[in-house]
């Protein structure tokens, strides 16, 4: 933890990008095979049904390497596993960050996003966090790169630009999440918040509370408006940084609830993380320096 | 001119991400049909891809979605059930909020009449014997299994029937 810490904003970037996607694949254990290799539950080929994906999704890729080699799908799998986990340290310690990025993004696809059937929100958050691994400088700080190639960090202006980039696109991610909200009449009485909270898969804690009667039923319906206002309201923090702390833990609590009440852990730490970067690392929010540098 | 370009890339960047999410809001509409077609030009699905923004950010929006539920039953040769479960022998909770994903695809049985012609629902169908089947296969004992189909209802309480299948191995 503190090894994390004392890092400068963009390698902590890279580091807890790393990390998010190396807990991507190994919270699956042994399911990763029954949901994802030809050999598991389900049919690669009815997987792909009806959808393009870009690029060509995991299971059929294993399929097509299976019937171009000697290799077992065994075999294959922990050979895609591990170069995934190689991608991740080399992204994690900045050992040819880019290309190692370039990679990683591409390997992440196939696994995660291209199966689109099986795919959920935290894939593409962790997709995206990949991509800005892929545009920003992050391998001129504490890596691997740094010390070989002998970067040289970039201008505080710079850094700024980076961080004002992530907040524009979240802002955008809770603007559009927060409006669909809105225009569902559920999401005004309390029924969504309910059934989210109440589906079978999504679990245990809600369902003990709400088997002992213990939830609020009757201010389900200003806790579904709290949900969608936070977030139609986010982008209002590029224009008011100087409130941002507040609205910014409101939408960090946002997410604690959902991973603690609804399981999604993943997607909860990548979203946590992402708004944790984007507000809390760099040094000014970038209309304060910007009206400095006026001054 | 370095500036310039970097500002135009991102303008790009932030608004095609606001066009994906724009066309979200208007499915089926025309608006959405030719935006859908300007951006099935070749190099732009490739960036939303990579990107990570193929999809819009609107989950559980306008509403939460019903969830739906698989139960199989395995069968051995005297017509004894050998075994009862939801999910094909997943482990852990990230394997089953994946899982849970999988099943929206049943949503192409609810409040329709079983029929050849509607592809999503031959499709559901397939994906429900492909699961039976691959897990019957997988106990060398069981010579018969029945999956059944069910989505929560609105109350996420009640259960409400969809489909089954019986399959003899």
């Amino acid at each position: 933890m503190y090894f994390f810490i004392a890092l400068t904003p963009l390698a902590r970037f890279r580091v807890g990008t790393a990390i998010l996607l190396i807990l991507a694949l190994s919270s699956l254990g042994n399911d990763f095979n029954t949901l994802y290799a030809p050999s598991g539950a389900l049919n690669p080929s009815l997987l792909a049904l009806g959808n393009k994906p870009a690029l060509p999704a995991i299971g059929q890729l294993f399929v097509y390497l299976h019937q171009c080699s000697a290799w077992s799908y065994e075999s294959l799998i922990l050979l895609i596993q591990g170069i995934y986990y190689f991608l991740c340290l080399a992204l994690l310690f900045g050992a040819f960050t880019k290309p190692a990025t370039l990679l990683l993004l591409a390997l992440h696809n196939s696994i995660f996003i291209s199966t689109v059937s099986l795919a959920y929100g935290a894939d593409y958050f962790c997709q995206i966090a990949l991509f800005y691994c892929l545009l920003f400088p992050v391998q001129r700080y504490q890596s691997l790169d740094a010390r070989w190639f002998h970067y040289s960090p970039i201008s505080e202006h710079r850094l700024h630009r980076c961080f004002t980039i992530l907040r524009i696109h979240l802002a955008l991610v809770y603007f559009f999440g927060g409006l669909g909200k809105a225009l569902g009449p559920t999401w005004w009485n309390g029924q969504a918040l309910w059934k989210a909270l109440h589906l079978p898969f999504f679990y245990q804690p809600a369902h003990w509370i709400a088997g002992h009667g213990l939830w609020p039923v009757s201010i389900m319906p200003i806790l579904g408006i709290l949900v969608w206002g936070v977030e139609l309201c986010y982008p209002l923090l590029l224009v008011a940084p100087r409130k941002y702390h507040t609205a910014v833990w409101a939408i960090i609590l946002l997410h604690v609830g959902i991973g603690l009440f609804m399981g999604l852990l993943l997607f909860s730490l990548t979203m946590i993380f992402l708004n944790v970067a984007a507000w809390f690392w760099a040094p000014v929010p970038i209309i304060h320096h910007t009206r400095n540098h006026s001054k | 001119m370095v500036n310039g370009l970097l500002k135009s890339y991102w303008f790009f960047h932030f608004g095609i991400i606001v066009t994906v999410n724009t066309l979200s809001f208007f499915h089926g509409s025309l608006a959405e049909r030719w935006f859908s077609h300007l951006l099935s030009a070749p190099t732009l699905p490739l960036y939303l891809t990579i990107s990570g923004n193929e999809a819009a950010y609107g989950f559980f929006a306008p509403q939460v979605g019903s969830q739906y539920l698989t139960q199989f039953t395995l069968y051995n040769e005297t017509g004894h059930v050998l075994l009862r479960t939801s999910t094909p022998r997943l482990h852990t909770s990230a394997g089953v909020v994946r899982y849970s994903r999988l099943l929206d695809g049943f949503q192409a049985l609810v409040n329709r009449p079983i029929t050849e012609i509607h592809l999503p629902q031959r499709r559901a169908r397939a994906l429900a014997y492909n699961l039976a089947f691959r897990l019957g296969k997988s106990l060398p004992e069981v010579r018969c299994i029945r999956v059944q189909v069910y989505v929560c209802g609105e109350d996420a309480a009640t259960l409400k029937f969809l489909y089954q299948k019986c399959i003899s191995l």
